[in-house]
């Protein structure tokens, strides 16, 4: 008795080991500043105070048990944050908020998905949300580094194209009789095809090919034929070559992949010099704050796997690496308890996005793929990133039915 | 100092990183959820009882479907229950001869209560969730629990479907030698709780050995293996 009582607060003793190493990191970090050393002590500290906050909150008020994928994100993200810190302080502060920011969206996404009916009536709603948002993307936003999908309002910028992923799942993922009585997905696939349609307009290549990816997961989940996915592929690759051999603009964002090391100077600097420094660390990495790294361009963003494996280790970076593939395959085999096949749908597609996402910003980097300048989930710099991982984090506790506090009196007895 | 931490907390990183994610990843696959029986359809003809595990059951003809109805009159996907917030509804998944329920054929979708008569094509149904569903006002709803008399613990019976026995999956965990790993089911059928032994030792209600069935009444005390358990109207 006294063991099944112990082991219901096995996620107590990862949240210690976890606050183990997030303070060892920001003593690390703290002991490689020397400005503003008590304010970043304190931004740390605050973060340490939102994850135990959370916990706490959640085991009190829903009762909740199971902690595990909140655990891996919170983790992720004190990697990231310790990072940053290093860089600079007003990056660590944002990065703060923005972790904030994204724990908050995804209280807010939880009690919003928790009731399916509600999830049902949201998916027009949602559709028309990513229409919106994607077209004021195209009029309104900037080109920064050859894409044009920054917006910027005042001393404020975002990505929107991070917050129709969320959209773009809710739209997609449907219950079980409207999946039975809709056997097309037509209609889901004219609306990917406009979001992928504008994403490639704003030459936002890296989320294009993200959200294809996640479109194909859908659309097998919903229709579990994998002729009309082939034929999709098929016409997808085809429109893709078409558009880089006659847009001149596509093609030079490609032309370095594969001769990085005939530009080490130029167009292949960052990706080089990730491939150099991130071998350096070696298994055990040279320390926070020791990286090289860090002083190359975006390494706080689209590098920070680089940085990860500098100054943490490789081992570090493998288990990072290995943690979505995991989350992806718990997903999947939890899809058989899950409350509704909305919940199963949107998970698994969640699961993946969060997975090709993972290996774009790392293939990509290491050149393995083209570079396409997407972000590293939970780890990487960015409040629009961050937010939309939470959120999509919240698709994937979905699937596990002791998530919502309504069901908590009906499987507590068996547990 | 500062050296000696530095270079020895670099080492400690990866470990603990890896102890983390690992035990996180470990326990997110062996601390899923299990699948247990939420309802029950019961075949009006034979009496044989299909439960239901899931909150989203297809019926059809097609083997894809999560309950095959190999009828001619039964559509390739004619129908889905679904479990939702406080009901159960059915849903006409555009089948070609429609659903009856409780002799009115549905629209398109309907609300769910226990003991309701559902047809698909010239298979007929009773449909069972005791737990769930609008009820006739003023029914008195009865909901019964298992209570130690050692102790006092008690265990609601919300379902209809419960396993006691010495195994850790039991729905009530009976930690003795003289008990089974599965020993006693409990199973919700016909408005009565039915005591299934699935023990060589059998199970004694209010003394009387029962080595098969019995069903079970209000103030019962069930003798299993050693351990006394009243099963008793919920107050």
């Amino acid at each position: 008795m006294a063991v099944k009582k112990l082991k219901a607060f096995r996620y107590a003793f990862y949240l210690l080991l976890a606050t183990v190493f997030q303070l060892l990191s920001f003593t690390q970090v703290l002991s490689k500043t020397e400005e503003n050393k008590t304010s970043l002590a304190v931004i740390l500290l605050s973060f340490v105070l939102i994850e135990w906050f959370y916990v706490i909150i959640m085991r009190v008020t829903i009762g909740q048990k199971s902690f595990e994928l909140e655990m891996i994100a919170f983790f992720l993200s004190s990697v990231g944050l310790s990072i940053i810190a290093t860089v600079s302080f007003d990056f660590a502060m944002k990065q703060l908020l923005y972790i904030l920011a994204g724990v908050l969206i995804f209280i807010v996404m939880r009690w919003l998905i928790a009731n399916s009916d509600r999830v049902t009536y949201l998916r027009m709603p949602a559709a028309i949300f990513a229409a919106a948002v994607l077209a004021f993307n195209l009029v309104a936003a900037q080109d920064y580094n050859g894409a044009k999908n920054w917006v910027q309002i005042g001393s404020f910028s975002f990505q929107p194209s991070e917050f129709v992923k969320i959209a773009f799942i809710f739209v997609g993922a449907a219950t079980l009789d409207k999946l039975q009585t809709t056997k097309s997905v037509f209609k889901y696939l004219v609306f990917a095809a406009g979001c992928i349609g504008a994403l490639f307009l704003m030459r936002d290549f890296g989320t294009a090919l993200i959200f294809f990816a996640t479109f194909l997961i859908i659309a097998y989940m919903r229709s579990g034929d994998w002729k009309t996915i082939a034929v999709i592929c098929v016409a997808a690759v085809l429109g893709a070559i078409l558009i880089i051999s006659f847009k001149s603009t596509v093609t030079a964002r490609f032309a370095t992949y594969r001769h990085i090391w005939e530009t080490p100077y130029d167009e292949g600097m960052q990706q080089t010099r990730m491939l150099i420094y991130s071998a350096s660390g070696g298994l055990f990495g040279v320390g926070l704050g020791n990286g090289k790294l860090r002083d190359i361009y975006a390494s706080t963003t689209d590098l920070i796997f680089g940085m990860v494996c500098e100054e943490y280790g490789l081992v570090l970076g493998f288990v990072i690496l290995l943690t979505f593939a995991a989350i992806l395959v718990y997903t999947i085999a939890s899809a058989k308890s899950a409350r509704t096949t909305f919940y199963v749908i949107a998970a698994c597609s969640a699961a993946g996005l969060l997975l090709v996402q993972t290996s774009l910003n790392v293939f990509g980097v290491t050149d393995l793929l083209p570079w396409t300048g997407v972000t590293l989930p939970f780890v990487s710099r960015g409040g629009s990133s961050m937010m939309s991982c939470w959120a999509l984090l919240a698709f994937i506790k979905s699937v596990d039915p002791r998530a919502y506090p309504k069901t908590l009196k009906e499987t507590q007895m068996t547990e | 100092m500062t050296g000696m931490f530095e270079e020895y907390v670099r080492f400690v990183f990866p470990v603990l990183g890896f102890v983390i994610i690992a035990g996180c990843v470990l326990s997110l696959f062996f601390k899923r959820p299990k699948t247990k029986t939420v309802a029950f359809l019961v075949n009006s003809k034979s009496g044989e009882a299909v439960p239901l595990h899931y909150w989203e059951t297809s019926i059809g003809r097609s083997p894809s479907c999560d309950i095959v109805l190999n009828y001619p009159t039964v559509s390739r996907f004619h129908s889905v229950v679904s479990r939702r917030k406080n009901t159960w509804v059915i849903f006409d998944t555009g089948s070609k001869t429609g659903i009856i329920l409780n002799g009115q054929k549905i629209k398109k979708k309907e609300k769910l209560s226990d003991g309701d008569k559902l047809t698909f094509g010239e298979a007929s149904y009773i449909f069972s969730a005791p737990d769930f569903g609008d009820r006739v006002k003023g029914e008195k709803i009865l909901e019964y629990e298992l209570i130690s008399t050692t102790n006092g613990k008690k265990f609601r019976l919300d379902g209809t479907f419960f396993t006691i026995g010495r195994g850790k999956d039991c729905d009530v965990y009976l930690n003795l030698p003289t008990v089974s790993r599965k020993h006693v089911e409990l199973t919700f059928t016909d408005g009565k709780w039915k005591m299934t032994n699935f023990s060589s030792n059998g199970v004694y209600v209010n003394s009387r050995q029962y080595m098969k069935e019995k069903i079970l009444k209000n103030g019962d005390i069930l003798d299993i293996g050693g351990a006394k358990i009243k099963f008793a109207e919920r107050e």
